[in-house]
């Protein structure tokens, strides 16, 4: 069931580091986007300002860095969820391609964006 | 007190219920034990097991409350006669642990070594049976021939009989702890001990007539209680009459008609024999002392 | 306190091979004691009703490991569970979940018996001291980073408890990993490389998604899940350095 011994440890690393910078950042994200902003406390955040707040090194780093961990938590917990939960076990490698397979495609993804936002 | 050996522990509560200062409790008479003073730190840090069976078993906690405690038997001091090695007098047969008795014990088994003797013995009795099986060839002939024997006993008592009116295992087991309790218990006398032995033998007439509900063959566990049951039975005949014949008291063996240790006559093992018509011959071999000459024993203060 | 109960229904779980190829279940009324445990139960009918009841039991106080059942549901030591609690009953009992069934409540062990000598459980050294040199010493902190682990008493409620036991029987299982923890982590030992193998490979602690029923049902309060855990960090470790150094096996 899980993937050959090498690559286990490696997106569980992944799974685990996500899920705890989820704990960490996310609290602190929603308190900036959805209780500071609409409150006003950070000043108009129009679409120009939004831009500049992530346009700024700093941010696309760190988003560089949080995004795919984020990504990968999902995608570990997700096959998990299907492959224990669904109990879908002659799909098993499948389902491990797919989520990860997503999950390095959204990556990507948004790397590019952040890339591009410069 | 409260530190002291188990044998003397038990005879000072024996003391006390017979001046009729002990507390009727649920299952017998009790003392407290009174470990309040101890505290909840010391008391989790150095008995933190007394403090969880306390708490799960009796829903008491010894930091606030007492309790209630009697003696119980506990460990069977003697056993197989074994030598260093755990070898009995029967060719390939070892024994180690509890059911064996070398005796580094003597008349009283003190504190935590069942439990390293076990270790050790047990190591040495492995090695010899592993040399032993390795040097010997398949078993004779006479072993399956005594596997089907007993077989064939089992199919015709226990496992065959009707149960109709028939007595239960559990009746008969209880009337051998009380007969043992009673009789072979923590102070011993002559006339006990004989009652003792009689009981025994009415025991045995019952036990032949004990039919088992349990008839299959798989996983019976009523049938294993049965046989334990039978070699209780022996068991128990032989310590009720090494008690007899040792008109002594030292350690756990104290009789009220002989008190006194008699080393001229007694510091020796008892080995006990099933003669041909049935009954039971004790002889003793005197204990090899090498290092250490025994000595009076004091406990300090 | 008020209790009006005289007895209490005990429904009982039945395989007896040899007569009938299905299971059923039986009823049993007993006395109801307030001291009483589900095992006083059950011993209760073995003496007094029928002798045929089959099932394993030994110390009593919880620390032998051998009455484990599952009792409405939930996988515990029967010595330990108080009808008290259970009451007004019925009170359900099956064998534990997770072993075949050799007889009424009495499971196979075997898997279990087969998987632990796989993770090595005994201090293994790279070089025996002699003798002369005296015992090994410990502080009480290198004692205290193994001790929880060492209390497992083989119970296996852990294993009924797990579902992915249930789905995988390969998976070696919560007891096995935290026992092998329990050397991995005894400054005496110097086996955790030999250990490494079975259990990063195929069906160790890699089967586990850290669902947590087996330390929920630890009557000892091992924490198998927690030793599991820690494991997956030990060998991401010990993987990532393996990358780092190449040739050394990961």
């Amino acid at each position: 069931m899980a993937l050959k011994p090498p690559r286990e440890p490696l997106v569980w690393a992944l799974f685990s580091a996500g899920g705890m910078v989820a704990a960490l950042v996310l609290p602190a994200l929603a308190g900036i986007l959805w209780i500071a902003a609409p409150l006003g406390l950070l000043g108009p955040l129009d679409h120009e300002g939004l831009r500049l707040l992530a346009v700024h090194p700093v941010v696309r780093i760190g988003m560089g860095l949080l995004l795919p961990l984020f990504f990968f938590h999902w995608a570990h917990r997700f096959r998990h969820t299907l492959h224990d939960g669904l109990q879908l076990y002659h799909l098993s490698r499948f389902i491990a391609l797919v989520t990860y397979g997503v999950a390095l495609g959204l990556s990507l993804g948004a790397l590019w964006i952040l890339w591009s936002l410069g | 007190m409260e530190l002291g050996p188990r044998d003397r522990l038990s005879q000072a509560f024996e003391g006390e219920r017979e001046k009729g200062r002990t507390i009727e409790g649920p299952y017998g008479e009790v003392v407290h034990l009174d470990l309040r003073h101890l505290g909840e730190k010391v008391i989790d840090e150095k008995l933190p097991f007394v403090r969880e069976l306390c708490r799960k078993y009796e829903k008491i906690d010894p930091v606030e409350e007492l309790i209630p405690v009697r003696p119980v038997v506990h460990y069977m001091i003697g056993g197989i006669d074994v030598d260093m090695d755990g070898a009995t007098s029967l060719a390939g047969l070892y024994a180690a642990g509890e059911t064996a008795c070398i005796n580094i014990n003597g008349a009283n088994r003190l504190g935590s070594n069942s439990l390293t003797a076990l270790l050790v013995f047990g190591a040495r009795a492995g090695r010899a049976a592993a040399e032993f099986a390795r040097g010997s060839g398949d078993p004779p002939r006479s072993v399956l021939a005594q596997a089907l024997e007993e077989e064939e006993r089992l199919h015709g008592g226990v496992l065959g009989r009707s149960t109709e009116g028939g007595e239960r295992l559990a009746s008969v087991r209880e009337d051998l702890l009380a007969t043992m309790e009673s009789r072979a218990g923590i102070f011993r006398d002559e006339a006990g001990l004989r009652a003792g032995i009689s009981e025994v033998e009415e025991l045995r007439r019952r036990f032949a007539d004990v039919a088992l509900d349990d008839r299959s063959l798989t996983f019976n566990t009523e049938l294993a209680h049965g046989l334990e049951l039978e070699n209780l039975l022996d068991v128990g005949e032989t310590i009720l009459c090494s008690a007899l014949e040792r008109t002594e008291s030292r350690g756990s063996h104290q009789r009220t008609d002989h008190s006194g240790r008699n080393d001229a006559d007694f510091l020796a093992h008892s080995l006990c024999y099933r003669e041909e018509d049935g009954s039971c011959r004790v002889e003793f071999e005197p204990v090899t002392i090498t290092r250490w000459p025994p000595a009076e024993r004091h406990y300090g203060g | 306190m008020e209790n009006a109960v005289d007895t209490v229904t005990l429904k009982v779980f039945r395989y007896r091979p040899e007569t009938a190829p299905e299971p059923e279940y039986e009823t049993f009324e007993v006395p109801y004691q307030e001291d009483w445990m589900v095992l006083d139960a059950l011993n209760h009918v073995k003496d007094e009703m029928d002798g045929s009841l089959s099932y394993r039991w030994s110390c009593r106080m919880g620390v032998c490991g051998s009455c484990g059942m599952t009792v409405n549901g939930e996988p515990v030591l029967t010595c330990a569970t108080y009808i008290e609690d259970l009451l007004p009953g019925p009170i359900r009992i099956d064998p534990l979940r997770g072993f075949p069934v050799i007889r009424d409540l009495v499971g196979d062990l075997g898997d279990f018996m087969a998987k632990l000598p796989r993770v090595k459980p005994w201090i293994i050294r790279k070089e025996e001291e002699p003798l002369d040199a005296g015992e090994t010493l410990q502080t009480p902190e290198e004692v205290g980073a193994f001790r929880q682990y060492s209390m497992c008493i083989n119970c296996m409620l852990c294993y009924a408890a797990c579902p992915i036991y249930e789905m995988e029987p390969d998976f070696i299982g919560p007891a096995a990993i935290a026992l092998a923890q329990r050397y991995n982590l005894d400054s005496r030992d110097h086996g955790a490389d030999e250990r490494m193998d079975v259990l990063s490979r195929k069906h160790g602690v890699w089967d586990c998604t850290f669902v947590g029923e087996c330390s929920v049902v630890c009557p000892k309060d091992v924490d198998p899940a927690g030793a599991i855990q820690r494991y997956k960090v030990t060998a991401t470790m010990d993987w990532f350095r393996s990358l780092l150094r190449p040739g050394r096996s990961g």
